[in-house]
């Protein structure tokens, strides 16, 4: 098997283009509901999936809009059985329709999920790929309304589980050359290194790829992937020749797979023949290329991390489409922003996971699992978050939805303050809203359901605007805290968030472990000037979205004095006259 | 050692330790937990150090009941986050000092268990003063 041949809609140089494929449906605002991982790992159950559909009806969270009831992981029997998928034995017994009834039943929506790779993460060997017309079948069945899909396992990339050697598919090999008509252009001295990742090494280009954005080293904004560039200059149309020095590998930087093209016109990508070793370099064979009178833009490359990603997210959504063509699934990617899916999912999918997890200390039945604040990799709140609060030019009614992952209120290892920003931050940013605790250790009324339950900051998240917050202010930014990546949690953030209505929302966020003294003001002028739904009144109606306290301003300056360790003061501003 | 042997090995001398004998229906229950939702053909292939990793901790959760603890130098590991199933299986095995990493910085997820080194972990998870407390300070 390889990956598929790819159509132009679905190439890089289509990434930017805006366009859908597939007709995926726009207009979803960001989905919310309880998802079993978080709570239950893989020791979810049928006993306790349809517990926790009955605590969402007794608490009403329903009412709030807590509507997908959605089974991770470790669901399915570990193999197919005559090439489809069932649930598992012990765990799922009833088997899958039953359980969907059941939260049908209740007026919610059911939830499942899989993988674009052969097995899930948990190992078990019923991944769609190859499989996507059979699960599409099986998953319209069970009449899902949410499909999660992961990354593990997958054949294309060097993916978690995946065979490492499978980088190969998603880098150029080192290039060291090209020859066109006869003419040889080093690719040091005479190439132009393009992007993020690409770098010389002695007499050759390497890392010609995209970069692994699965930690969170990296900013999401700018093009994380590289090309060597030529530019050749013909003096009237003619068809050359055109070979490649190259050597090839099986390792993140170095591959065998190479992309040529003309300008924007992909003219060969496939695997060259391999070579003995990474620096033993040889040519290719001859292939014929176009040039137009003038400068031609000869590009050496690859794009297959993103593109075959997007291609394999696509081949699911087809099957999908064929067997039910005006089917409103909500699509959650979840390949953990290892191939900048903010730049393509919007395609095909409704929202995309921007790091690796949240936690990896997830909770099992009577142990509520462990999420940090900060971690110097994904699994803290400030991860996810310093990373999803600069995205928001890539989320909206007509794309999608950044995923900074599921929510971890009710955790161990977090405080009711930490627990409160979370969330605040989270509704601020449009994030899909999951629920990831056992619903058991909740009652109406109490702090976890307050923080849950807080119909004011849920509006937010789902206000018909459909618009992502921005950070307007930093207290650790240069130049642009819309724009800048900042991991250092020793600061304070305002995000201004606009709401249908010309209402506008603003959330002060203390983001380290430290009180913040002084005054933290933002002046609805400025604000003005970046969104131009936000307009400058006489007086403004203030109401703090955790204490319900409402206020008036008459100055446009938003001010809030002192902010304890962690701690956020969330505001919902009506102007009036 | 199979990957369902390890589990049975597990099994067997949690039994022999608490010197009770279970019933079928409870030793049943006892293998599916300890062995959900892994495929026939890893139950059948040589036990990996993470699926050793992912059976022991789910040991401990049922059968010893043993707390997690904070993952301390497991977090170093840099190979650590190559498995969002396993990563705290193989944290709290590590840092308990049942099965260490391969070097420092490096657990090994995907290299097989021996047998002896197989069953010198299974006599770590039972018996605590068998322990490598010196992990701790690696």
């Amino acid at each position: 098997m390889t990956p598929d041949r790819i159509n132009k809609e679905g190439r890089f140089d289509s990434f930017d283009n805006g366009e859908i494929l597939l007709n995926k449906k726009k207009n979803h605002l960001p989905p919310m509901g309880w998802n079993s991982w978080n709570a239950f790992g893989s020791n979810n159950t049928e006993a306790l999936t349809r517990t926790m559909v009955d605590k969402i009806k007794e608490l009403e969270l329903d009412k709030l809009g807590y509507k997908f009831i959605v089974l991770d992981d470790g669901c399915y029997k570990p193999e197919r059985v005559n090439g489809r998928l069932v649930s598992d034995e012990v765990k799922f017994a009833s088997g899958f329709n039953a359980m969907s009834d059941y939260v049908h039943s209740h007026g919610l929506k059911f939830g499942m999920y899989n993988d674009i790779g052969d097995r899930l993460c948990s190992g078990a060997q019923v991944g769609t790929c190859g499989y996507e017309d059979v699960d599409a079948q099986s998953y319209v069945d069970w009449k899902v309304d949410f499909m999660k899909v992961d990354n593990c396992y997958y054949l294309w990339d060097n993916a978690t589980f995946s065979n490492p050697e499978n980088a190969r598919y998603t880098f150029a090999p080192n290039i060291k050359a090209v020859k066109i008509d006869g003419k040889e252009y080093s690719a040091v001295k005479d190439g132009k290194v393009t992007g993020f990742i690409g770098k010389v090494e002695k007499d050759c280009v390497t890392f010609l790829g995209t970069f692994d954005g699965t930690g969170p080293d990296a900013s999401p904004l700018e093009v994380r992937s590289s090309e060597l560039v030529f530019e050749v200059e013909a003096e009237a149309d003619k068809t050359v020749s055109l070979a490649v020095e190259y050597a090839t590998g099986k390792k993140e930087g170095v591959g065998e797979w190479l992309e040529l093209a003309v300008g924007e016109d992909i003219f060969f990508d496939d695997f060259v023949e391999p070579t003995e070793s990474e620096e033993t370099f040889v040519w290719s064979k001859d292939f014929e290329v176009s040039l137009k009178k003038g400068v031609n833009v000869i590009r050496v490359m690859n794009h297959r991390r993103q593109e075959n990603t997007l291609n394999s997210y696509s081949r699911f959504l087809r099957e999908l489409n064929k067997l039910k063509p005006d089917h409103d699934i909500i699509y959650s990617a979840c390949e953990w922003g290892k191939t900048h899916p903010q730049n393509w999912a919007y395609k095909v999918c409704d929202s995309w996971r921007i790091l690796n997890d949240i936690t990896f200390r997830v909770g099992n039945d009577g142990d509520p699992g462990v999420g940090n604040w900060k971690d110097d990799y994904t699994p803290s709140v400030t991860s996810q978050y310093n990373k999803a609060v600069i995205m928001d030019e890539f989320a909206g009614l007509d794309k999608g939805w950044n995923d900074p992952d599921m929510l971890m209120v009710g955790m161990n290892g977090l405080n009711d303050t930490q627990y409160r920003t979370h969330m605040a931050t989270w509704c601020m940013m449009n994030s899909p809203l999951f629920l990831g605790l056992d619903l058991r250790r909740v009652e109406k009324g109490d702090a976890l359901y307050q923080i849950i339950a807080n119909k004011d900051l849920i509006d937010l998240n789902q206000d018909a605007l459909g618009v992502q917050a921005k950070r307007v202010f930093s207290s650790l930014s240069v130049e642009k805290p819309d724009k800048e990546y900042i991991r250092d949690i020793n600061r304070v953030d305002i995000l201004c968030k606009p709401l249908s209505g010309g209402d506008f929302a603003l959330c002060f966020v203390n983001v380290s472990e430290e009180d913040k003294k002084g005054e933290f003001s933002v002046d609805v002028k400025e604000l003005s000037k970046i969104f131009a739904g936000i307009k400058s009144a006489g007086s403004y109606e203030i109401k703090d979205l955790w204490t319900k306290e409402v206020t008036e301003n008459t100055t446009g300056v938003f001010t809030v004095k002192e902010l304890p360790a962690c701690a956020s003061v969330t505001l919902r501003i009506t102007p009036k006259n | 050692m199979t990957t369902d042997r390890f589990a049975e090995y597990v099994l067997s001398e949690h039994e022999r330790i608490i010197s009770e004998t279970s019933t079928d229906i409870a030793k049943a229950a006892d293998r599916d937990y300890l062995v959900s939702g892994i495929s026939q053909t890893d139950l059948q292939s040589p036990v990996t150090r993470k699926l050793a990793a992912v059976i022991l901790h789910r040991a401990m959760q049922r059968l010893t009941h043993e707390e997690d603890e904070d993952w301390g130098i497991a977090k170093g590991f840099r190979d650590i986050y190559d498995c969002r199933i396993c990563a705290n299986a193989v944290a709290q095995v590590a840092v308990k000092g049942i099965l260490p990493p391969e070097a420092d910085n490096f657990f090994g997820m995907t290299d097989v268990l021996t047998d002896e080194k197989a069953s010198k972990t299974i006599i770590r998870l039972y018996n605590k003063s068998q322990r490598i407390t010196k992990l701790l300070e690696l």
